[in-house]
């Protein structure tokens, strides 16, 4: 598996901290080793990432002894949850700018859009 | 003076005239590329007309500089004071060239910041959307776990389009390669960067229509010409029976602008309307006014023939 650049790395390391379980708070030297294993990567590397999934809220962390403990603030479904509320849920009023392939319709729309499409579909046959 | 006059006189042409007519000439969708093209160049040219003025305005203070400006000003305003005389031309000017100015520094930083914050909201949420999903083996494509059926495209560094798991469970193959060529062309076509500078233009003009409708209906005829992309790799048949899967999913509860949009999206795709060719004469017309709008005014201004130009 190739890492192209930090956002990925950021990715890979949260998955590999959600899949330790709710009660596991790995240090990064725990999270470097796992990594190690199976990929060529800098401890330094690890440990300013986790740095910085700490200051965006993504982990939080507590010193023990002369290393921090990290753990995941929310659930992946959690995070999923408040994203998809974002996006959905925003009615274009918010200030994220998304392009939505199709804006939900009501099921009056919906019905006339369905009919007008079967209509369509017999006048391609026939010609 | 003259000519900074008759620049306001024409901005405030296209900001009036502008929004009915382009909508009029675009409504259809039938060439959406170049209607999104008049849409921008009317609202590029009235901000550089406004930015032209203000240009003038402070040059023509600079000129009078110190003698016509402040002197006199305070000279004649002693004299307006004291009853002795009208407000002197240089103090008007003066006052408007203040005026223009701050307006300038205060939308321009306006405008500045929240094109800074609509990018930054939206490279945040395509970071988290990278770190909680799951990727295709399309680099940029992201799964989301999520029961709502939907598909959106979002900048970011790098952006990204992501797919929920219930919408991929209800597209097939070709709907789903029509919708991913939908997103796709919004942004190798750089659409969300464009929503975002108009979205904050409508923010920050939100009085002037030409800004504010602008953004709805360049955005409305964004999604027109990714439509076209779509449907140029994948056919209309696949397009549309992904636009009425996703549309109807979860359907919404009261008939909103959204709905409208959709119905002429989809009408348009299955009909095909004519009429290209005065679409395209009457586009073309627009913009060749547009473009040439601001030189033939400041020559008109200069040669004396125009009505403001005294």
């Amino acid at each position: 598996m190739r890492v192209r650049g930090f956002g990925e790395l950021e990715a890979v390391i949260m998955d590999r901290i959600w899949n330790r379980g709710e009660d596991a708070s790995p240090t990064v030297r725990d999270v470097f080793d796992e990594l190690a294993a199976e990929r060529d990567i800098a401890y330094t590397t690890v440990m300013s990432t986790m740095d910085n999934l700490h200051t965006k809220g993504w982990l939080s962390r507590e010193r023990s002894g002369k290393a921090y403990q990290y753990w995941p603030t929310l659930t992946r479904e959690q995070h999923t949850a408040r994203l998809m509320s974002e996006a959905l849920d925003g009615g274009g009023r918010s200030d994220l700018v998304l392009s939505h392939f199709v804006e939900q319709i009501g099921p009056a729309e919906l019905a006339r859009l369905r009919t007008a499409l079967s209509n369509s579909r017999k006048g391609t046959r026939k010609r | 003076m003259s000519i900074a006059v008759c620049l306001v006189l024409y901005s405030l042409a296209v900001a009036i005239v502008g929004p009915p007519l382009l909508r009029r000439l675009t409504r259809d969708g039938l060439l959406p590329r170049l209607g999104v093209a008049a849409w921008l160049s009317a609202i590029g040219s009235v901000l550089i007309t406004w930015l032209a003025v203000a240009g003038l305005l402070i040059f023509e203070v600079v000129r009078h500089w110190p003698t016509g400006a402040t002197l006199c000003c305070l000279a004649r305003l002693r004299s307006v004071m004291a009853g002795q005389a009208g407000i002197a031309p240089q103090t008007v000017l003066f006052v408007l060239a203040a005026t223009a100015t701050a307006g300038a520094v205060v939308f321009g930083m306006r405008l500045g910041r929240t094109v800074i914050r609509l990018q930054a909201r939206a490279h945040e949420h395509a970071r988290a959307v990278r770190i909680v999903g799951r990727h295709n083996r399309q680099d940029d494509v992201v799964v989301i776990d999520a029961d709502k059926p939907a598909a959106y495209c979002v900048s970011g560094r790098p952006p990204a389009i992501v797919v929920t798991s219930s919408a991929l469970a209800t597209l097939d193959k070709s709907e789903l390669g029509a919708v991913l060529a939908h997103e796709r062309a919004h942004l190798n076509g750089r659409h969300t960067h464009i929503t975002a500078v108009l979205r904050s233009l409508a923010v920050v003009f939100a009085i002037v229509p030409l800004m504010t409708e602008g953004s709805a209906e360049v955005s409305r005829l964004l999604e027109m010409c990714a439509d076209d992309a779509a449907v140029r790799q994948h056919g209309r048949e696949a397009l549309l029976s992904g636009l009425l899967a996703l549309a109807g999913a979860t359907p919404a509860p009261a008939l909103g602008a959204a709905s409208i949009a959709v119905l002429a999206r989809a009408e348009r795709l299955m009909h095909q309307p004519g009429g290209h060719a005065q679409a395209r004469f009457g586009l073309s017309a627009i913009l060749a006014i547009i473009a040439a709008g601001p030189l033939i005014t400041v020559a008109l201004a200069i040669s004396g023939t125009f009505i403001c130009g005294t």
